[in-house]
């Protein structure tokens, strides 16, 4: 679903992401994980195709990104750490804005926004301006958005943050029902306990550099994803 | 505490002027010195028409020995213009500042960040009332001769102390517009531009009848000034600027007073009017309406509409003309004899009336550049649209779109009623409404181009993009500027050619830079917006 081969990314004399290869597959949720300025944020908006490659290749699908963006983009969602949305619309003409790009008819629309906006408790808070919306009120919308138009692959930058309890399990039980249906998730996040139940595979990367990635088994045996992590950082 | 958020506000106003985000190495300083001349060229234009106006009243009030009632006429006129000037952006600079909430949670007291805001505002303010003042005590000096040095230190005093005074009078109008605020739901902005527009409408009345009323107070010197010298406010203010020590502390000491009065009031309610401003009101039920189904395209336009309905500043300073051309319209209509009353005592100036009334509707025009921060305004929402499934050239034409719904309706309207009223023949009727309207796309484009060239979409209040901003400054003065360019060339081609036929060559001229220019903001201006972060 998405390939990244050899990605590199460097500002100025910094190199954010350093020949970065991954491959995730239909079906798999796939974490993401490094220390604050690792170079995640810069792989997901690469792959979001709001970043531009110094080096390296991203395809989604098969379909490489940089010579035909626009299929890769309608096939993607992509939810940054802090998903800033128009505050001078209400929740519903922002998802009806978003549903109109993406070419959703207005029943699918009305439906998928019904059934999303239920159990995150938004219903009766799509007329309000975003403006007044709280962070994971922000977040949840983003949420709903993301999942309006049935992409393929979601990319999401540290999802559950601002998110309550119910609404994380929410999202995780979403995240869940795309791969099934032959999706895929490719998520950062610091929290190791929701990467380490959650995810079928993750990488860890370090200044840029993967140093490990595989199955869940593979990456942890039987330690830790925690005790993993805190050995990788201090070796590397 | 007060003085590290000064630095602050000046670095966000500031900053960009000097340090290029996108690379982060420092500008050109050429840039600086061409922004200079353009801020030069803007206040000698507009500073040029009061230059005028106190020509016209000095010598007369001065030799009659009213001295004091010029600088109080040139004192009032100057607080009229710094409060038009700041009235517009105090609520949201005071009060919708993105930071707010961050700068409130630290150990800084409210009444810090008010002042730090205010500072803002009052820069701004004196901006505004040099462009009155300053030709006022030119041409003062000038007529006097010899003025004083208690004079001239009198003076030059006055124009922050009548800063503050405006700056006191436009908060009390922006505390009034809060406290509206919070009461209207889902119509701030229309409340904001209704007074606004209020505020332009008396400028305007008062402007039109300023020469009338000039006029009379020369004729009847000393009549009127016995009454304002009776009123005693105006002629303390006068004297003031005469140069009279004890008029100018007392002047001082009341200004000094009504702004202490309007800071302590603001202090007081700041904290809550801001959590109104920026979204804490109580939940209200609101009811979700279905939402109609449009094409990507539609949506975009959609949102461009929507982003500038929501916002009073961005209405008030990019799209006045859509409310001021059809204005102009019909004061053509219902004014329209003087005009043809000059032609017709001027009747070897009647083929360059098409012309005039180009050049007229194209300075028109240049109050709507609703494109120059357009860019800019998608801020930290810009992942938003570049990663949606649409090429960059359908948002950016979006933005282009608006611009020209907002400008080509009213423009062509207006065009109609100069055509109407100056009798003009069919063909002079088309140039007169078509060459502007190539003129308002050709800005929208170059609105568009000089954003994608230096955007900013870190701001922590929309006023820097939408006002302070050198795109947009470019974008009208450049406006101005191009408008006396092809005013001049038309003069050339017109010693060469039918003056309908110059006209014709410059809407081919205006024709070729447009497609030009379109075409960069496909190809160039598009992959530029691809990577904005």
């Amino acid at each position: 679903m998405l390939t990244i081969d050899h990605l590199t990314k460097t500002y100025g004399e910094k190199k954010a992401v350093d020949d970065l290869s991954l491959h995730i597959a239909p079906g798999e949720i796939y974490g993401f994980i490094g220390h604050n300025g690792a170079g995640k944020t810069t792989t997901l908006k690469a792959c979001a195709g709001i970043l531009l490659p110094d080096a390296g290749e991203i395809r989604i699908d098969g379909t490489p990104l940089a010579a035909d963006p626009l299929a890769c983009k309608r096939k993607i969602a992509y939810i940054p750490d802090n998903p800033d949305l128009y505050g001078f619309m209400t929740g519903s003409q922002f998802l009806a804005f978003v549903a109109d790009v993406f070419g959703v008819p207005a029943a699918r629309r009305d439906e998928l926004t019904a059934r999303y906006a239920a159990p995150f408790e938004m219903t009766n808070d799509l007329g309000r301006p975003i403006s007044g919306y709280s962070h994971g009120m922000k977040q949840k919308l983003a949420v709903i958005a993301a999942w309006l138009h049935e992409p393929k692959l979601i990319l999401m930058d540290e999802p559950f943050v601002g998110l309550d309890p119910t609404a994380a399990h929410l999202l995780k039980e979403m995240m869940r029902e795309i791969c099934n249906a032959g999706g895929a998730i490719f998520f950062s996040t610091h929290v190791l306990e929701v990467a380490e139940k959650l995810c079928d595979r993750v990488a860890i990367i370090k200044q840029g550099r993967l140093i490990r990635s595989g199955t869940m088994e593979e990456v942890k045996g039987d330690a830790s994803l925690e005790d993993v992590f805190l050995e990788l950082e201090a070796e590397a | 505490m007060t003085r590290t958020l000064l630095k602050k506000q000046l670095q966000e106003s500031l900053s960009r002027l000097t340090v290029d985000y996108r690379t982060g190495k420092r500008r050109d300083p050429t840039r600086l010195v061409l922004l200079g001349v353009l801020l030069f060229f803007a206040f000698c234009s507009l500073g040029g028409s009061f230059v005028t106006v106190f020509g016209m009243l000095c010598k007369p009030l001065t030799d009659a020995g009213y001295g004091w009632l010029y600088f109080a006429l040139a004192m009032l006129l100057t607080l009229f213009l710094g409060i038009v000037g700041s009235v517009f952006n105090t609520y949201s600079t005071v009060y919708k500042a993105k930071d707010n909430d961050f700068l409130l949670a630290m150990p800084v007291k409210p009444s810090a960040v008010l002042t730090a805001r205010l500072m803002g505002v009052f820069l701004w303010t004196l901006v505004y009332e040099a462009i009155v003042f300053v030709p006022a005590l030119g041409i003062y000096w000038i007529t006097v001769r010899r003025p004083s040095a208690v004079t001239v230190v009198c003076d030059v005093l006055l124009l922050p102390i009548l800063g503050f005074a405006a700056l006191a009078l436009s908060c009390l109008l922006g505390w009034v517009v809060a406290k509206i605020s919070v009461h209207v739901h889902g119509g701030k902005s229309g409340v904001q531009v209704a007074l606004s527009l209020g505020a332009i409408a008396l400028y305007y009345v008062l402007y039109n009848r300023a020469f009338e009323g000039l006029k009379a107070i020369i004729n009847n010197v000393a009549v009127i000034g016995e009454k304002f010298r009776a009123g005693g406010v105006l002629y303390v203010l006068g004297r003031a600027g005469e140069g009279d020590v004890l008029a100018f502390l007392a002047t001082a000491a009341v200004i000094g007073v009504v702004t202490a009065a309007v800071w302590t009031l603001l202090s007081r309610s700041f904290l809550k009017l801001t959590a109104t401003a920026n979204g804490g009101e109580a939940k209200r039920k609101t009811k979700t309406k279905a939402e109609k189904t449009r094409g990507a395209d539609g949506a975009l336009l959609m949102k461009e509409r929507k982003r500038l309905t929501a916002s009073a500043n961005y209405m008030l300073n990019c799209a006045l003309g859509t409310v001021l051309l059809p204005a102009a319209g019909v004061a053509l209509l219902v004014k329209g004899q003087v005009l043809l009353d000059f032609v017709a005592k001027e009747p070897q100036m009647a083929p360059y009336v098409p012309a005039a009334i180009v050049a007229a509707l194209c300075l028109l025009s240049c109050m709507n550049d609703t494109t120059a921060p357009s860019v800019s305004l998608e801020g930290e929402t810009i992942w938003l649209v570049q990663t949606m499934p649409v090429h960059a050239w359908q948002v950016l034409r979006a933005k282009l779109r608006l611009h020209l719904i907002l400008t080509e309706i009213p423009l062509a309207f207006c065009g109609v009623c100069a055509a109407v009223v100056l009798k003009l023949t069919v063909p002079q009727a088309l140039f007169a409404i078509l060459v502007p309207a190539i003129f308002a796309a050709f800005m929208g484009c170059l609105g568009l181009a000089i954003n994608l060239k230096s955007p900013n979409l870190h701001w922590t209040n929309e006023v820097v993009p939408v006002k302070q901003s050198v795109g947009v400054l470019i974008a009208m003065l450049g406006g101005w500027g191009l408008v006396i360019a092809l005013v001049g060339v038309y003069a050339l081609l017109s010693m060469l050619l039918p003056s309908l036929a110059a006209l014709a060559v410059i809407g081919v001229l205006l024709t070729a830079a447009t497609v030009l220019l379109r075409r960069w903001l496909k190809t160039r201006g598009a992959a530029i917006f691809d990577y904005l972060n």
